[in-house]
């Protein structure tokens, strides 16, 4: 078999570095959840304005005059801490993380796959545009972990004096969402593709 | 790969052929058509014929597309 060309191996390279950095992440998350440490965190971000009444504004909204610029967030960055977690806890810290590792994992194992017929000089079959629709479904799935986070965190903090403070996800993933349908797109193209492919087969 | 349509398509080629003579070689190098695609469509392989390759051997066979291509039921 003839050696594939420098992009298609570069292309590999990096996914199975991909693949290799999302199996230490997942090892690395479950070390966490499992290692027994004293401590557990997770970047959070506290919205005061949630809980703030008239009362009691928390803070003034920013203003100035036109020309002007100011951090208005960087005061509301925080790191949650459970001190003394339990298996449990652990594992509410740290699903978020747990599940995007997987989840890119997975991404960079369907990916491989996709990469092999690369190299074999046959892409545009049906196989392919289902890996595709996979990739799509996984990265779309990434989109909606902030969704993860936030009932985690409400788990986290149920009956605790943190309930009410306005405690939120610190990430979005909303780049999933757009490269998600892109990827859905691509996998319809590369359908079509092998439609077209099969029907010129035979054609004398 | 998707399966295969049915149909019911006969090619005469191998009787065109034998009538007046010739060998797939020899048509291939007529008509422009590699053996391997004229011995896919001679075995009834094809899925599908473009109308340059059917007007290329009717032309060097003497012949109408109706008598290369029957419908076989």
């Amino acid at each position: 078999m003839a050696k594939p060309p420098a992009s298609i191996r570069t292309l590999e390279g990096i996914t199975w570095a991909g693949a290799g950095l999302a199996l230490l992440g997942i090892a690395f998350c479950l070390y966490q959840i499992f290692d027994g440490s004293d401590v557990g965190t997770r970047h959070v971000i506290v919205n005061p304005y949630l809980t703030a009444t008239g009362a009691d504004d928390p803070a003034p909204v920013p203003t100035g005059p036109p020309g002007t610029v100011r951090l208005v967030t960087s005061s509301f960055d925080r790191t949650l801490a459970v001190i003394d977690p339990d298996l449990s806890q652990r594992f509410l810290l740290l699903l978020p993380e747990l599940l995007l590792t997987i989840m890119l994992g997975a991404v960079a194992v369907v990916l491989l796959q996709l990469i092999r017929t690369f190299r074999e000089g046959d892409p545009f079959i049906p196989a392919n545009a289902r890996r595709l629709a996979v990739i799509g479904v996984l990265l779309l799935g990434i989109a909606f972990l902030p969704r993860v986070e936030v009932l985690s965190l409400n788990m986290l903090l149920s009956g605790t004096p943190l309930e009410n403070v306005g405690i939120q996800n610190s990430e979005d993933f909303y780049w999933a969402l757009f490269v998600g349908f892109t990827v859905l797109a691509l996998a319809e193209v590369f359908r079509q593709g092998s439609r077209l492919r099969s029907d010129t087969q035979g054609l004398v | 790969m998707p399966p295969e349509e049915e149909h019911h398509i006969a090619v005469r080629l191998d009787k065109l052929l034998a009538d007046r003579g010739m060998t797939l070689t020899e048509l291939a190098g007529r008509v422009g058509v590699t053996i391997v695609n004229l011995s896919i469509l001679k075995n009834g392989r094809a899925r599908a014929i473009r109308f340059s390759t059917l007007s290329a051997i009717c032309r060097e066979l003497d012949c109408q597309p109706g008598d290369l291509l029957v419908h076989d039921p």
